[in-house]
């Protein structure tokens, strides 16, 4: 009698533990475009007002006003270096906007010979910037049109995560702390460096660095608890999802799953003492280009799951933490059937998400 | 012959300047791990590297072979001299065209320098060759 109760307590506990994990997949979702046409949409912020800041890849920085794309884009974006895959990048908006008004702007800039990853802040006043004020630029400079990185996140006591690529031809420098590229940077929203950044006060090293040893970081996301995310391209394969801390380095090239475009190995080794493993690997790549954490009231299931826009993969990556862990993956939104660029929570609590193409768009994802 | 044996060159020294880097940021590497990066590397650079180095002698030797018409001199010199720049010259190109280089060991001056003289030995296995085994007016020339 005992061990049949045992066994009717278990077979109920399996059946309880479905149906949860099948409630945390199976949201009812619709999918609308909110906007349309858009050259290589890279990023999307959000407004206290409900208006919509995007930018495109080829320079431009546009405003949603009433779900409508406004025509025009916004005045007094400094001139961007446009080739490869150099552009304008991300877009944050100060959590202070309602009373100064700033945002952030992260791009290439220089030409082809001499470019680099810059960020500035700028005061956003109407659809002109103001006051534009350049905090950062990557040195030493580069002569390749690829890898910049140029995500941005707001950590909780108001510096600026910032990261950098290492521009393809030079990733040796993603180990050299005299150098910024291959990097997360972490800078005041001034421009000057925190006090409290790992290798203040190292005479080998730039004080800007919080982590190193990356490679093209298209993706940081500080999650509701704290936790430091980082996603970047590897190579043919490689591609990783790092719990970033600070002063760590995460082996780039001197480790990686990945392997070289031509066939040949990047470097004959996965794993090295001093370096560290990423959270999830991701071989063969899927390409992921942004990511959010969602936080939103309208989708509960998915509360605290990260989203990761996969361009490669044609995409949306749901992942399922436990404390530092990645428990569980799923591929969502594949219906739209689109590389994508980025995905973001709305403050309405709606999922939106940007595909990448000379004509690109933007969906809003909300309950049925 | 001459494209396979300067593919291989090329793979060999790629490999062990693409190790002299991992060396550089503290890791061992082990004899046996050379020689299976090195192995690996042949296998799987075997591709791009024939089908590039090859385009590039066939340009490269058609213009030695037509300088050797046109103004005589050594030979062994002229195929020699096509293979060291044919090569670099292809890689430059894909790089004006890309914006990268796609092969890693010839991102730095001394890699370049280094695949250029794979290419030169390359370019001098074509001239024996045809020296000893093809027409002796092309070789003679």
């Amino acid at each position: 009698m005992r061990r049949y109760l045992h066994r009717r307590a278990l077979v109920a506990f399996v059946f309880l533990g479905l149906a949860v994990s099948m409630a945390s997949t199976a949201a009812d979702y619709g999918i609308k475009a909110v906007a349309k046409g858009l050259e290589y949409p890279w990023s999307l912020a959000f407004l206290p007002n409900g208006e919509m800041l995007v930018t495109e890849r080829a320079g431009r920085l546009r405003m949603i006003r009433n779900g409508e794309l406004i025509e025009y884009s916004v005045n007094g974006v400094p001139d961007v270096y446009v080739r490869g895959q150099g552009g304008l990048f991300d877009v944050l908006v100060d959590p202070d906007f309602h009373t100064n008004e700033r945002i952030y702007l992260s791009f290439a800039s220089g030409n082809r010979s001499s470019n680099a990853l810059r960020v500035i802040s700028a005061r956003l006043e109407g659809a002109t910037l103001y006051d534009v004020r350049t905090i950062l630029t990557v040195t030493p400079d580069k002569n390749t049109p690829q890898h910049y990185g140029g995500r941005m996140a707001m950590m909780a006591d108001g510096t600026l995560l910032v990261t950098s690529g290492e521009g393809f031809d030079f990733r040796e420098q993603a180990q050299a702390l005299d150098s910024l590229l291959g990097k997360i940077l972490r800078i005041n929203t001034d421009g000057s460096v925190p006090d409290d950044n790992p290798f203040v006060g190292r005479s080998d090293a730039r004080p800007e660095i919080y982590a190193y040893g990356v490679r093209n970081p298209q993706g940081i996301v500080i999650a509701a608890g704290g936790n430091v995310w980082e996603h970047e391209h590897g190579p043919r394969g490689g591609d990783e999802l790092n719990l970033l801390r600070p002063g760590l380095n995460y082996g780039w090239p001197a480790i990686t799953y990945g392997m070289d475009y031509s066939g040949a190995y990047v470097s004959p080794y996965t794993s090295a003492e001093g370096m560290e493993q990423p959270v999830v690997d991701w071989t063969p790549s899927i390409a992921p280009a942004g990511m959010t954490e969602y936080q939103g009231a309208a989708f509960p299931e998915w509360q605290g799951n990260l989203f990761v826009a996969a361009l490669k993969e044609k995409s949306i990556r749901r992942l399922t933490l436990a404390g530092d862990k990645v428990i569980g993956q799923e591929k969502v939104f594949t219906e739209i059937d689109a590389r994508f660029r980025d995905v973001r929570t709305g403050p309405d609590g709606f999922i939106y998400l940007l595909t990448d193409s000379d004509s690109g768009t933007i969906y809003i994802v909300s309950p049925r | 012959m001459a494209v396979i044996d300067a593919s291989i060159l090329t793979s060999i020294v790629s490999t062990q300047l693409v190790l002299a880097d991992i060396q550089s940021f503290g890791l061992d590497v082990s004899a046996a791990d050379r020689l299976q990066t090195t192995l690996h590397d042949v296998l799987g650079l075997a591709l791009p590297l024939i089908g590039a180095i090859g385009l590039s002698f066939l340009v490269a030797f058609r213009v030695a072979r037509y300088a050797i018409v046109r103004t005589g001199g050594y030979n062994a010199i002229w195929y020699m001299a096509a293979g060291f720049t044919s090569v670099p010259a292809a890689i430059y190109i894909t790089r004006l065209v890309m914006g990268v280089t796609v092969l890693a060991s010839a991102r730095t001056p001394l890699g370049m320098f280094l695949v250029a003289c794979c290419s030169m030995a390359g370019g001098w296995i074509y001239f024996y060759l045809i020296s000893q085994y093809g027409d002796a007016e092309r070789a003679d020339a």
